[in-house]
């Protein structure tokens, strides 16, 4: 496919045809799956890309001071984009997490004469599994502040929860391939207004201006096909990772093996972010050399400094947010394999975990 | 006398310290020169020659003044390098050189104040040196005028000429390390940690001469493996001005686990330390090394106080040598970012002094409290294992 596909989209030639075709009916199949229109997609290097793009590239109507409301609980690329945020005088004001890890939107203070203009949340954390309830986060909007526009931060989200764009009160929405099987370098940003967005990337003016540079027509082809499948099998994999997380957690309580659950009881069971008495870096290194391989927990071991706003809003104490590692399971995982991760944690605690 | 016989440009290398040297001054002065051949290697054989208190180095064809330069201002020993231009023939192809050194120099288009220094070593050259100095400087004002002042006192330029069996002229100085050529003070065990301060402690007992040889603790799965890559790229860059260097890494978490499990928690990063000198100090004998390096600084810890290192001072004989014990932290940071460890040094992972601390360390700990904390150890089996599992490579800067 790659020798068949690989000409430039833009050429009149047959063979750019061909790809343009591709890129076409691909584009048709990724709106499909996450309940849009091709044109309302951007194809971007990946979630980060996209994510800049919507905070970025948006530009705030005139009559209002650029304003930014984020959650506490976001990813690093939405945090760091908003930063820059900042450095162009605009305001940023953030979004408190409820006990479960969830944007509380309800605490937060509404300064009247600085209403917010953008709201970025992320759907699915990243850290603790929390969902975030976006229906919720768009009737706040239509109540406090309708002209502010939604970005939704869908990351980790896509691949595991059916997602509705058109219907959805969101504005924009970014997800990246390789969350849902495509191979990395992919990213989208759907959006509702394109108008209100300049471009990060300027060129020959692809994607309607929007994004340019040469489009990939096997990558994303290949994309298409992964989260067609994935989209395919979203019912089959909750109820998978449902039970896997259940046999998982049976395991280590029969073992007697000593844990505390971070992941909130609301999140969702594909991901599980949980302690052990034990460094969560000294834990996935040893979970890695037997062939697991799970998360670190929490960003901030080796004093890194970068507090934990997620996993502090769950009253997690931050010595054991250095021990969480960060469980993901994929449809393809089996009784066996979360059993099997059950024990060799208890064998590593038995020889490693901290005596004193 | 005849220096060089080809038209390849020279590097000029001055030593300081070695000249103060009596009778032993040629040991010192031979090993600058293989110090310098080896620090060349990747340039084929390189023609170098001691010349009173310097030495030259031809620049080998394919190679730059620049590149030669780059390769020798890390070698202990040498005070400063310049590249030197070679002229034959008469006061008029003097002048031309003279005037094809400043075109270069001149290119960038800025003005600048200068004076000429000679030197007449060939005394039957017709002119006199002050004259020379005169006639070079008065030509090269004419040449740029408005460009060009005379500051015989602070000049931004000093074009030097020396007059020998050829013509050599120079203006730009390059510092060197200073210090004493490594090999001319034995070897030393360094204890290399990923930190800021041990390469700094390894840098500065290599400016005293010294060879090194160093020890690193691993504790796997409690530090990852990419804690030993950047020791061993800590290490490497070390060996640009140490010459190649043996790194050690013992195998240090079943005595970890150990020490963790059979000893007050409170005294947990003393007995470690005395551990790692224990194991330190008998590799280093068998190494041939005469001492130990560590990065230390009074105080700077609570494993640095002055009790601290009393007792992990009194389980070995060997010498401990600490360059940093009376700096601070911007000094250790500073010579850090000089060298060019620092950024290697604050790459964000946890070692082992940061993964195994209590959270109340002694801080003023007795040597009965170090004896005590120990009593459930097998001390020497423990030293046995570690030294039974060591992994050891080299270090070499290429």
């Amino acid at each position: 496919m790659l020798a068949e596909y690989s000409f430039n989209p833009s050429s009149a030639h047959a063979a750019g045809k061909r790809a343009r075709a591709l890129i076409d009916e691909s584009l048709s199949m990724l709106a499909g799956c996450l309940g849009t229109s091709p044109e309302r997609i951007i194809v971007t290097s990946g979630g980060t890309e996209a994510i800049n793009q919507a905070l970025r590239g948006y530009i705030t109507p005139r009559r209002f001071e650029p304003h930014l409301l984020v959650s506490e609980g976001e990813h690093k690329a939405v945090i760091a984009a908003a930063a820059h945020y900042t450095e162009q005088d605009a305001a940023i004001s953030h979004i408190p997490l409820d006990r479960e890890g969830r944007p509380d939107i309800d605490k937060v203070m509404l300064d009247a004469d600085k209403p917010p203009t953008m709201i970025s949340v992320i759907y699915l954390s990243n850290e603790t599994g929390a969902l975030t309830d976006l229906e919720r986060i768009a009737v706040w909007r239509d109540t406090h502040c309708p002209h502010a526009v939604i970005h939704v931060d869908a990351v980790q989200a896509a691949g595991k929860i059916r997602l509705d764009f058109d219907r959805s009160g969101c504005d924009f929405l970014s997800v990246s391939g390789h969350k849902w099987g495509a191979p990395m370098g992919l990213g989208l940003l759907l959006h509702k207004q394109s108008e209100r967005l300049r471009p990060l990337i300027s060129g020959a003016g692809q994607q309607r201006g929007l994004r340019s540079g040469t489009e990939n027509a096997p990558l994303l082809a290949a994309a298409a096909f992964a989260l067609k499948r994935a989209t395919s099998q979203l019912a089959a994999y909750e109820e998978t990772a449902v039970s896997l997380k259940q046999s998982f957690l049976t395991r280590l309580r029969e073992t007697k093996t000593m844990y505390t659950l971070i992941s909130p009881a609301s999140a969702l069971a594909h991901i599980v972010t949980i302690a052990f008495p034990l460094m969560g870096e000294t834990m996935a290194r040893i979970l890695s050399d037997e062939g697991y391989l799970v998360g670190r927990g929490a960003a901030c071991s080796a004093g890194a400094g970068h507090k934990n706003r997620a996993l502090k809003a769950l009253g997690i104490p931050e010595e054991t947010a250095r021990q969480a590692v960060r469980i993901s399971f994929g449809p393809d995982n089996t009784p066996e394999d979360v059993l099997g991760l059950a024990d060799t944690i208890h064998a590593a605690l038995d020889r490693y975990g901290m005596h004193t | 006398m005849k220096m060089t016989e080809t038209d390849r440009p020279l590097v000029l290398a001055r030593i300081g310290e070695i000249t103060l040297k009596g009778l032993n001054r040629y040991k010192f002065e031979d090993r600058l020169m293989l110090n310098m051949r080896y620090r060349l290697r990747h340039m084929g054989k390189v023609w170098i020659r001691k010349d009173q208190s310097r030495f030259l180095a031809e620049v080998p064809e394919g190679w730059t003044s620049d590149a030669v330069i780059e390769g020798l201002k890390d070698v202990f020993g040498i005070v400063s390098l310049s590249p030197v231009f070679v002229a034959d023939g008469d006061a008029n192809d003097l002048l031309a050189a003279a005037d094809d050194v400043f075109d270069l120099l001149m290119e960038d288009g800025k003005s600048r104040s200068f004076k000429v220094e000679t030197r007449r070593v060939d005394k039957a050259f017709p002119l006199r040196s002050y004259d020379i100095s005169a006639t070079v400087g008065q030509r090269l004002m004419e040449r740029f005028s408005g460009r060009l002042t005379v500051d015989v006192h602070q000049p931004d330029v000093t074009l030097h000429l020396e007059i020998r069996d050829r013509f050599y002229l120079y203006h730009e100085v390059v510092p060197g390390p200073r210090g004493l050529p490594v090999g001319m003070s034995g070897s030393g065990m360094l204890l290399l940690s990923g930190g800021i301060d041990s390469p700094v402690a390894g840098y500065k007992m290599a400016s005293r001469g010294m060879m090194l040889e160093s020890i690193y603790f691993h504790t796997y799965p409690y530090t990852g493996d990419e804690v030993l890559e950047k020791v061993r790229a800590l290490g490497r860059i070390l060996t640009r001005f140490s010459g190649h260097m043996d790194l050690h890494v013992v195998d240090f978490t079943k005595i970890q686990l150990d020490i963790q499990s059979l000893c007050p928690e409170d005294m947990i990063t003393i007995v470690m330390r005395r551990m790692m000198m224990r194991i330190a100090e008998r590799l280093a004998e068998s190494r041939r090394c005469k001492s130990l390096i560590t990065g230390e600084s009074l105080g700077q810890v609570a494993s640095q106080t002055q009790e601290a290192l009393v007792t992990t001072d009194e389980v070995v004989r060997m010498p401990v040598f600490r360059p940093l014990i009376g700096n601070d932290k911007d000094e250790t940071v500073g010579i850090a970012r000089l060298i060019g460890t620092f950024e290697t040094s604050v790459l964000p992972y946890a070692d082992c002094c940061t993964v195994f601390v209590s959270k109340h360390p002694k801080t003023h700990p007795s040597l009965k409290a170090a004896h005590d904390a120990e009593s459930r150890l097998d001390i020497e089996e423990l030293v046995q294992y570690g030294l039974e599992h060591i992994t050891s490579e080299r270090l070499q800067f290429s």
